[in-house]
């Protein structure tokens, strides 16, 4: 009944928050720009604290500083007032689980993902009642498997759950399966909509990142219903673009590899000299023929259509920055709608 | 022979369409591209020859850096940034790109190729005045990432420039810089150098700054002393309770309890405080060690992590009744503690029967550590190997046997029957590796009473019995078995050839183990091989 009532809380916050969070536009020669203002004051007991799965020593966590950050941001940009200590536990054994409707867990933070019996029976619990785990890392694409922390820096898009997660959770609900979630879920647009400006972007770079990187602001994600509700979630890893420094810069760099073209490439290209070629699958079965640089690195590409581009691999602050906040955006919007349903 | 020829001709033909060109063939191309008086006949040269990272050919892309076309340029210096391709040629070329008209190749080359460019700049390459003169104007660029990328390229460019050319950045427009300055500078300048911006920063609108000004403020000490007492006033509960947590004022004390049980005290700031008021005084640490009794998990916490860390003397019941708390972290922390004491039987037997496996594997460790000086502590074992977790019953089994609890043999003898497999399978190899002849016996009066055993290590222990029969027995046919067995997946069988090679001495066996581990990459038999006859000799 507690955690009904807390549920029930936590939503009418979230909808106040949706009405109460303020932007202000300012027009400065023609062009619409943000305009700074200070954080929203807020006073009283903190409103919602959640749950994190990982060892008690933070050192030995995935990016131990992501979720903090994450939890910092919520606090700042809506008016949830968010506790940025999350309530750890070593496993889901603990009952203090049920005192948090959302869960995050890294994957590579669980060695040992085969549930013990009582987290069997409190998962379920949990599960059925209302809660809500997150799963980040909890895809990775078959070439990241064989070493656990390649899972952690590349978020290669992927709709398929970790073979390990599918088994722990089989235990918990044996006739339930991960399914591919649309780019069309509300889980993309639980409170920010789309993609951060890309004006900051360079052009060739803002025309890749929109169109074909995050269309619409959406990432890959796999979900297990219970009783016709999403109640877990993976995705590749998110948490890379969380965390902040005790400076407020970011703690990691991020960096893109695009694809570029421009007039009559392909003349020159299907000529031009290389090291190595080899196809790989797009999400439609369509093959890329890739051609390889001296360093074996991706150098250009033959798509399926007969179009020739170039890879670019851009490492640059505004860059990286860009892909912070989208990630973070992004968690934000997993949690939001994890708290909220 | 014409099929070969035809499949030799069509090899000889795809391989040509796929690499027509040798890498001069089409560098060489590209570079006279470079000069062309169409603009998308550069942009395509560029892009190409950024694909072939030797320094010769970015020498040739370098005049390309003041093409007239901003994407021409742009492109060379991702080329540049993608294969951190940095030689002294290229540095001032480069880094007159800081005054690029397009805002983009500015912020790239001052936030990916600066620090490396102020390396070279700063052992050795010439830097004329026109070239600091575009260094100084990029930290007044109208782009606020530009500016933010120089500030972060402080310590590469303090050769160049004087800490004074950035002390602007403490008054930035973008509250972000003004943060990084603050980190980035206030160990550069002395207190008196910061006087002037401190006390615009510790009115600043933006909480975070006003925060960070503090922390800065607490490294000049008692020299701050007066902003710390304006500080104190903050209307950020954060801001004020550690402006008076750097007071070390006694006086402040009533208000820092009050903020710690104000019921919107972020968990930082409990934590903190927590730290701070369990080394004042007396009375500071009496109210820490109250909060151990509060309902709030985060402030019983503090308090715990606090009082560990000056290792005060807590009450083992208070410990054991934090050590069975819902919370992971108190009962982790509570279960330190507790072993830096000695423990009582009773305590022990507590946790041996909590409700979390983390408490009951502490309780089996501590019973381990502690039963020769406390022989009474072997009782928790009974509930312990009797645990809902497989985990903690194995660990509790093995124990048992080394420990030489009296009733072993009675309870091995039960585990052989268990309902869990593993533990079976833990007891049966147990009893088999022991040289205990009690042991031995009760091993086999099991498999006598028993005519289907399910006990998957016996079965293979079984197998390579037979396995060994062969090898020493040689009967017809026995080399064909034991290659079939060396072979197969069943590692018990393979090393029992092993062994009876090694403890025979015998030169046939030898030889078919050698043949075999030459032809395949069996390591794991390479290592036991290697290892028998190691003890051998």
């Amino acid at each position: 009944m507690k955690f009904y009532i807390l549920l029930t809380g936590i939503f009418l916050t979230f909808y106040s928050s949706l009405c109460a969070t303020e932007t202000v536009k300012a027009v400065e020669k023609g062009k619409t720009t943000q305009k700074e203002l200070p954080p929203i004051e807020k006073k009283g007991a903190v409103t919602v604290r959640i749950g994190q799965l990982r060892s008690s020593d933070a050192m030995r966590s995935s990016y131990p500083a992501a979720l903090r950050s994450l939890l910092a941001s919520i606090d700042e940009e809506t008016s949830i007032k968010m506790d940025k200590d999350p309530r750890v536990f070593d496993s889901f054994e603990d009952d203090a689980i049920f005192e948090c409707s959302f869960i995050y867990v890294n994957y590579s933070d669980r060695t040992n993902w085969e549930f013990t019996k009582k987290e069997v029976k409190n998962l379920r619990r949990y599960l059925e009642n209302g809660g809500f785990i997150y799963i980040d890392a909890g895809i990775n694409s078959e070439f990241l498997r064989g070493n656990s922390s390649a899972g952690q820096h590349h978020s290669f898009a992927d709709w398929e759950v970790t073979p390990s997660i599918a088994k722990a959770f089989k235990q918990v609900f044996a006739g339930k399966k991960f399914k591919a979630l649309p780019r069309s879920h509300k889980v993309y647009r639980m409170f920010y909509k789309g993609l951060p400006d890309a004006s900051v972007l360079p052009d060739s770079v803002r025309e890749f990142v929109v169109n074909e990187k995050w269309p619409q602001g959406t990432y890959s994600a796999v979900a297990l219903e219970v009783k016709g509700r999403l109640a877990v979630m993976c995705t590749p890893i998110v948490a890379m673009g969380w965390g902040k420094r005790y400076d407020s810069q970011w703690e990691t760099q991020i960096s893109f590899r695009i694809r570029e073209s421009t007039d009559g490439l392909g003349d020159y290209l299907k000529n031009a000299a290389h090291y190595s070629n080899y196809k790989a699958s797009r999400e439609d079965g369509a093959k890329d023929v890739i051609y390889t640089d001296s360093q074996n690195r991706p150098a250009w590409v033959k798509e399926p259509d007969g179009t020739w581009r170039v890879f670019r691999y851009y490492s640059t602050q505004t860059i990286s920055d860009y892909a912070h906040e989208f990630y973070t955006r992004l968690g934000t919007n997993i949690f939001m709608y994890g708290l909220s349903h | 022979m014409v099929k070969i020829l035809y499949t030799l001709m069509c090899l000889l033909f795809f391989n040509g369409m796929l690499c027509a060109e040798t890498e001069e063939q089409t560098i060489n191309k590209c570079v006279r591209d470079l000069s062309s008086k169409d603009v998308m006949v550069r942009r395509r040269a560029v892009l190409i020859l950024g694909k072939y990272p030797q320094e010769y050919v970015y020498v040739k892309m370098l005049p390309s850096l003041n093409d007239p076309d901003e994407k021409v340029r742009q492109s060379v210096v991702v080329s540049f940034i993608e294969n951190r391709m940095t030689f002294s040629s290229a540095v001032l070329p480069l880094l007159r790109r800081l005054a690029d008209s397009n805002v983009h190749t500015r912020r790239m080359v001052s936030s990916a190729l600066l620090g490396r460019l102020a390396v070279y700049v700063s052992y050795g390459a010439e830097l004329n005045a026109a070239d600091k003169k575009i260094i100084l104007k990029a930290l007044h660029d109208k782009d606020s990432s530009v500016r933010k990328n120089m500030l972060n390229n402080y310590f590469g460019l303090r050769r160049l420039l004087e800490v004074s050319d950035f002390a602007h950045l403490l008054g930035d427009d973008d509250s972000k810089i003004r943060l990084l300055a603050l980190v980035k500078l206030s160990t550069q300048f002395p207190y008196e150098s910061m006087k002037p911006y401190l006390k615009k920063l510790v009115k600043d609108e933006n909480p975070k700054i006003r925060l960070q000004t503090l922390k800065t403020l607490g490294r000049f000490g008692r020299n701050a002393m007066d902003y710390f007492k304006v500080m104190a006033d903050d209307k950020d509960l954060t801001i004020s309770s550690l402006a008076m947590a750097f007071t070390r004022d006694i006086a402040y004390f009533p208000r820092l309890k009050k903020a710690l049980l104000d019921e919107g005290a972020p968990s930082d700031l409990i934590k903190d405080l927590c730290m701070t008021l369990v080394s004042w005084d007396k009375k500071t640490r009496v109210f820490v060690e109250s909060l151990l009794k509060h309902s709030d998990e985060t402030r019983r916490y503090g308090a715990l992590s606090a009082l560990s860390r000056v290792r005060a003397t807590i009450t083992s019941k208070t410990l054991m009744k934090l050590a069975l708390e819902d919370s992971s972290r108190l009962r982790s922390l509570a279960c330190t503690m507790l072993s830096r004491g000695k423990m009582t039987v009773d305590n022990v037997e507590s946790l041996a029967i909590s409700d979390y496996s983390d408490t009951r594997q502490f309780a089996l460790v501590t019973v381990l550590k502690e039963y020769k000086s406390t022989p009474a502590l072997l009782d928790a074992l009974y509930d312990l190997m009797l645990d809902e977790e497989l985990r903690i019953r194995s660990y509790a089994l093995k124990a048992i046997w080394e420990v030489k609890l009296e009733d072993r043999y009675e309870i091995f003898e039960k585990s052989l029957s268990d309902s869990e497999a593993a533990v079976r399978n833990l007891a049966a190899g147990i009893l088999l590796n022991s040289n205990d002849p009690k042991a031995q016996k009760i091993l086999k009066d099991f498999v006598k009473n028993n005519k289907k055993i399910d006990i998957g290590y016996l079965q293979k222990v079984n197998s390579a019995a037979a396995v060994k029969k062969i090898a020493l027995e040689k009967p017809q046919g026995w080399e064909k078995k034991i290659n079939t067995v060396l072979r197969s997946k069943i590692v018990e069988q393979k090393k029992a050839v092993v062994d009876v090679a090694v403890t025979q001495r015998d030169v046939k066996l030898y030889r078919i183990i050698i043949k075999y581990l030459e032809e395949s990459s069996d390591r794991e038999l390479y290592l036991y091989f290697d290892k028998k006859v190691e003890e051998t000799q």
